[in-house]
């Protein structure tokens, strides 16, 4: 396993194109990312990896946001990675479960230009 | 057969009519309760599946714009910036419209529930102002912002940011080209007063009893060059006073004045 690498990003989001825009957008910043297209894909990087940031979907196919939420603090539950959750379905039951198992942060993603969501970044990584 | 166990009889059959009677309507009223939540849980689905399909092509048009606009994919010509500013705005204007409508629906089924949390108000105004200074500036139209460096407030940052949205694009919408919008913003005790003022057209006395309500769209000589939903300020007031805020109205000498009071 290796050690957390400063700046690096692990986006989990199921629409491909968005997840290439989000890609390029915090890539502009410096910030190295890694995808997964799923809650399942996102554990199996996870065993090889560790990451400064998760960036979570909610909705996804096979494993969804508060499934993989559960399964990462089941097995991980020591590591510092920060958590941001975004999604564009209104699942408020969903948002108050996955504050409730420790993100650090969620936003509606339609509202976040590309300077929003490198604004969110920066804040959650620099919050203690 | 004596009187006693005559009386007796009727009473326990009595009895047992009004328990039977009791049961049935039980039932039906459980029954009537599971359909209710049934119900209530489709058209849960129902918006989260509606939310979802309206929202994600415009969220990926936002971004890949603001990818080229932010410069984040090399630089762009003066000209082109521009045009990209154009196709963001109206973009924007989408969404808007999509999250007026599905908050509409949300509201009318008591479903919002609220994410309170601290924010700068200023910050969020001024990040608000940006996102209207293009259509501000195709109409030569000012926006002043007056207030302190920072006003930090508990509350639900999107309900409020569409509250100010939609107060904003009203302001700019019905004030004429060369207009002014001035927003003042100040602290007062333990509440956080916000008013946006315009040299608009105003509002008609006639008018002003309907305008947060639903569908409310007032005429005036620029409604009908102006798009727009009519669901904006019903929108606003109802998500303000989620956040247990206040949101009235009042005519100026040559404009509208908007006030929005809110607990810190």
């Amino acid at each position: 396993m290796r050690s957390v690498k400063v700046g690096s990003i692990l986006v989990v989001e199921d629409d491909k194109s968005l997840s290439e825009a989000y890609s390029i957008i915090l890539g502009s910043a410096g910030y190295e990312t890694a995808l997964a297209f799923d809650g399942v894909e996102a554990l199996k990087l996870l065993e090889k990896d560790q990451y400064e940031l998760i960036l979570l979907d909610l909705k996804m196919p096979h494993m969804d946001g508060v499934q993989f939420l559960k399964e990462y603090k089941k097995r991980y539950k020591d590591r510092q990675t920060k958590l941001v959750v975004f999604s564009n379905y209104d699942l408020q039951n969903e948002v108050k479960q996955a504050y409730e198992l420790g993100i650090d942060k969620y936003f509606l993603k339609s509202w976040a230009s590309p300077n929003d969501l490198l604004k969110i970044i920066e804040e959650v990584i620099e919050q203690k | 057969m004596t009187p006693v166990i005559f009386t007796f009889g009727i009473l326990i059959s009595s009895f047992a009519f009004v328990i039977g009677v009791m049961i049935k309507r039980a039932n039906i009223e459980k029954n009537l309760l599971v359909n209710q939540i049934e119900v209530q849980e489709a058209r849960d689905d129902l918006l989260a599946l509606a939310s979802h399909q309206l929202r994600t092509p415009a969220t990926g048009v936002k971004q890949y714009l603001g990818i080229i606009r932010d410069g984040m994919a090399g630089n762009i010509s003066a000209k082109q910036k521009k045009l990209v500013d154009e196709a963001y705005f109206y973009n924007e204007q989408q969404l808007r419209i999509i999250n007026d409508f599905l908050y509409m629906a949300k509201l009318d089924a008591e479903r919002v529930i609220t994410h309170p949390a601290e924010f700068d108000l200023i910050e969020l105004t001024e990040e608000v102002i940006r996102s209207y200074e293009y259509i501000a500036e195709e109409k030569q139209i000012s926006i002043k912002l007056k207030a302190p460096k920072e006003l930090v407030l508990y509350s639900d940052k999107q309900c409020l940011r569409m509250c100010i949205e939609n107060i904003l694009s009203n302001a700019i919408k019905y004030t004429n080209i060369k207009g002014q919008v001035s927003i003042t913003i100040s602290k007062q005790d333990v509440i956080a007063v916000m008013v946006v003022e315009d040299n608009g057209v105003g509002i008609h006395r006639k008018d002003r009893r309907k305008l947060f309500k639903k569908f409310s769209r007032i005429d005036n000589p620029l409604s009908s060059q102006e798009g727009g939903s009519g669901i904006g300020l019903y929108i606003a007031k109802k998500l303000i006073e989620l956040n247990h805020g206040e949101i009235s109205y009042k005519p100026t000498v040559d404009g509208s004045k908007f006030t929005l009071e809110l607990p810190l």
